[in-house]
């Protein structure tokens, strides 16, 4: 089994991520998506690949990278581990990353810019512009690294690589973001209620 | 016509099935609707009000989701909404909201679809494809963009010549923004609550 996968492998799978949830479906949810993904880096046959793999399988899209290089590494180094695996990662992937993008990610950014337009009294300003536009550079950014670094880390530490959403600083980080979130949400209370009475 | 239902298209398969990177969020596609020449304060106010109203839900597993991203552009980029009173803004978030859910009954349908026919559909020799996976949805949703942007035009006929629409309210902006404080409030209850 490799140590590493290579850099080209690594952008190649980062890519196919972002085209997981295209195959989504109420059979197997993610399990043809997976497939899609994993069918060039793997040395098996692609019928028996697809015939081992169509099974039922859950994620996050945002947190398919952990799940992708997780798989990988199971099927190099311990095959008969791999559906262990892939249960514990339906469970986890799915529920943290629904939490965490979706709960707290998605709300923060959202908030901001509908601050910006508030405060404007719903007019479009420069400055509305120039943060919408970096909110999504910098969440597309963040996106695909969750995804680049999740497949490395999935891959160079297996299920160890998971634990990252146990931690004290990931806890600190979603405690952190739940504040920030709270706060933009009275705050805009606040800036609706300047702008009613004006 | 066909470029907004390409548009719709595009926006419905970015939130839906591939690289989520928030490019069809209406907080995003108000900037460009904008940019585009529409009314700033409809445009905003409308994006603000939906946001609001579904920033709680969260869009995975089986779950039914409405499709507001697709609702919210198809919707305001037709009508081309101007000045509203507050009894046209409400009969637009009225119609936002409807076409949302109807997407999301119809992404459920197209996936049922993919189950009895995706060797047919989004295989190739076999194997899954992505690129005829993606030429699928895209001309799907297309079809189903162009059918509501032609229902929405003749809407927007209809709304034309009904003077309640045009005709002065007061205080209409104060409750656009009432409006827009319900949602707010509740999304603020439910969620400070929970994490005290």
């Amino acid at each position: 089994m490799k140590e590493n996968l290579g850099r080209r492998t690594l952008l190649s799978l980062t890519i196919r991520s972002y085209f997981i949830r295209l195959f989504y479906n109420y059979f197997n949810l993610f399990g043809e998506g997976l497939c899609v993904c994993l069918v060039p880096f793997t040395n098996e046959d692609k019928d028996n690949f697809l015939k081992q793999n169509l099974k039922f399988f859950n994620t996050n899209e945002y947190l398919s990278g952990f799940s992708l290089g997780i798989i990988l590494r199971s099927r190099d180094e311990k095959p008969e581990n791999l559906e262990k695996a892939k249960d514990i990662l339906s469970s986890v992937a799915g529920s943290v990353g629904d939490r965490l993008l979706y709960k707290l990610i998605l709300p923060v950014i959202v908030l901001t810019s509908l601050n910006l337009f508030a405060v404007s009294g719903f007019v479009l300003t420069k400055e509305a512009v120039i943060i919408v536009l970096s909110e999504i550079v910098i969440f597309n950014i963040f996106s695909f690294m969750l995804r680049y670094y999740g497949i490395k880390n999935g891959y160079e530490k297996g299920l160890e690589s998971i634990r990252i959403f146990r931690t004290a600083a990931y806890l600190k980080a979603v405690s952190v973001f739940t504040y920030v979130r709270n706060i933009l949400i009275l705050i805009l209370i606040v800036n609706l209620f300047i702008l009613l009475f004006n | 016509m066909i470029f907004i239902s390409l548009l719709s298209a595009l926006i419905l398969i970015e939130s839906r099935e591939i690289f989520q990177g928030l490019l069809s969020q209406p907080f995003v596609t108000a900037v460009f609707l904008i940019i585009a020449g529409y009314d700033q304060y409809t445009v905003l106010s409308t994006a603000v009000l939906i946001h609001l109203l579904y920033l709680n839900r969260i869009p995975s597993g089986t779950a039914f989701h409405p499709e507001y991203p697709f609702g919210y552009f198809i919707t305001v980029a037709v009508l081309k909404p101007e000045n509203v009173n507050a009894i046209y803004f409400a009969v637009l978030i009225f119609i936002i909201m409807a076409i949302s859910l109807i997407t999301g009954r119809f992404i459920a349908f197209k996936r049922n679809l993919f189950e009895k026919h995706r060797n047919k559909f989004i295989r190739h020799n076999g194997y899954p494809d992505i690129l005829k996976a993606l030429l699928y949805s895209f001309s799907i949703f297309f079809i189903f963009a162009l059918a509501f942007a032609l229902i929405l035009k003749s809407i927007s006929r209809a709304l034309a010549n009904i003077q309640i629409f045009n005709a002065e309210i007061p205080h209409s902006s104060g409750i656009i923004i009432t409006l827009c404080l319900l949602p707010a409030v509740v999304y603020a209850f439910k969620n400070i609550r929970r994490t005290a």
